[in-house]
């Protein structure tokens, strides 16, 4: 029933032996960290599940120990320590923390799951609530902005709203007659083919969308900006 | 104690430079196992930096890191993953996942190694909390009803749910 053999010294391993006397002695060696664990955990899980009954625990072949290894160990022996058990003095101290310590005590619930959908059907109320107060308070907002807009329209920055309209139209001339050219493409009433046809209409979108741009920045560049 | 299997940290001749600004010259520093080292400076003298320096997660201009004696700035990607699993990180505020309840929050490096059974990740958690202090009556709350002390221990069982060794900042 021996165990497979470990290639690497540090990987933590099981192997259950007989000693001169007969007793069948569990020899735990290597690393017992989470990180030495973690590639072989199956494997090891599999094997303690396996060496039950009254067995001596021979834990002098550890290197490194750590609460995760301990607690491995303390898990396969029933949670408690095993009746036979050999380790070096600094590894019973992770024993000695595990029985002092509150594990075995309540166990941790996040919520009952019978209160689950209730929690989660008032929070969605509750979110709705506040969804519809800020809606509500934005449109009165708008309102009064609108409101106040309408009885004193020479306030509005009209210069600004000019300018920002006759930058916006210099800057997008180049763009503009790319989306033209497309757009002449693609109002060609014979698409099927690039012919005369086609070049005749993108020309004629590019040169409606340059003057309708132009003429649009001429206009704001002589009503807003001084 | 000046033995290489007691050193955990090594650094030797370590150069930081920003341009023409030199804030590391030629550091040479141990820290060995069961040390607890604290860094002190003001604003802008490189202990920020050089933690991260010491995680990996930034490159000194000349000198070595070395931390459990492998140097960290080899190029050598999987390794530095794998030094990784061997430190936990203890931020300033914590950081603790704010729609995870403490228990989860110690929880989750230990789940993300998927090599523990849930029961002893359980027990595992509640070990942690008790060594830093926490009643388990707070493993079912919520980071936002806790105290900043709270938070700071419980950041602290996170960083320490794997391995033994933290870096705080």
């Amino acid at each position: 029933m021996a165990s497979s053999a470990q290639p690497n010294p540090l990987a933590p391993s099981l192997s259950l032996e007989r000693d001169a006397t007969g007793q069948s002695v569990v020899r735990v060696s290597g690393a017992w960290n989470l990180r030495a664990i973690g590639p072989v955990a199956p494997v090891l899980r599999r094997q303690l599940a396996a060496y039950t009954g009254d067995l001596q625990w021979d834990l002098s072949g550890v290197t490194r120990f750590y609460h995760a290894g301990a607690m491995m160990l303390w898990h396969a022996w029933g949670k408690r320590r095993a009746g036979q058990v050999e380790m070096r003095a600094k590894h019973d101290s992770f024993f000695t923390h595990i029985e002092t310590g509150p594990t075995v005590a309540s166990r941790y619930k996040r919520q009952p799951e019978r209160r689950r959908p209730l929690w989660v059907a008032g929070r969605s109320v509750v979110t709705l609530g506040m969804h519809i107060i800020q809606v509500v308070a934005l449109l009165g907002s708008v309102s009064l902005v609108f409101l106040k807009t309408l009885r004193h329209p020479s306030r509005l920055p009209w210069k600004e709203i000019s300018a920002n309209v006759y930058r916006t139209g210099a800057q997008a001339l180049g763009i503009t007659a790319l989306v033209a050219c497309h757009f002449g493409l693609c109002i060609e009433p014979n698409g099927e083919s690039l012919g005369v046809g086609t070049t005749n209409s993108v020309v004629a979108a590019i040169t409606i969308v340059i003057i309708a741009d132009a003429c649009f920045t001429i206009v704001f560049s002589h009503v807003g900006i001084s | 104690m000046d033995t290489t299997d007691d050193c955990v940290i090594d650094i030797r001749n370590l150069w930081t430079q920003f341009g023409a600004q030199v804030v590391h010259r030629d550091l040479n520093l141990r820290v060995y196992r069961g040390e607890v080292m604290s860094l002190v400076g003001g604003p802008g003298s490189g202990k920020s930096t050089l933690l991260r320096e010491m995680l990996g997660l930034e490159h000194p201009t000349r000198g070595e890191v070395r931390v459990f004696g492998v140097s960290l700035h080899d190029g050598d990607p999987v390794a530095l993953r794998q030094l990784r699993d061997c430190w936990g990180m203890l931020f300033q505020e914590g950081a603790l996942f704010s729609a995870l309840t403490v228990f989860e929050n110690v929880a989750l490096p230990l789940r993300e190694m998927k090599a523990l059974d849930e029961d002893i990740i359980h027990d595992l958690v509640m070990l942690k909390l008790d060594m830093v202090g926490i009643e388990r009556g707070h493993a079912s709350k919520m980071p936002s009803s806790l105290s900043g002390g709270m938070v700071k221990r419980i950041a602290l069982a996170r960083a320490v749910a794997r391995t033994g060794v933290a870096v705080s900042r």
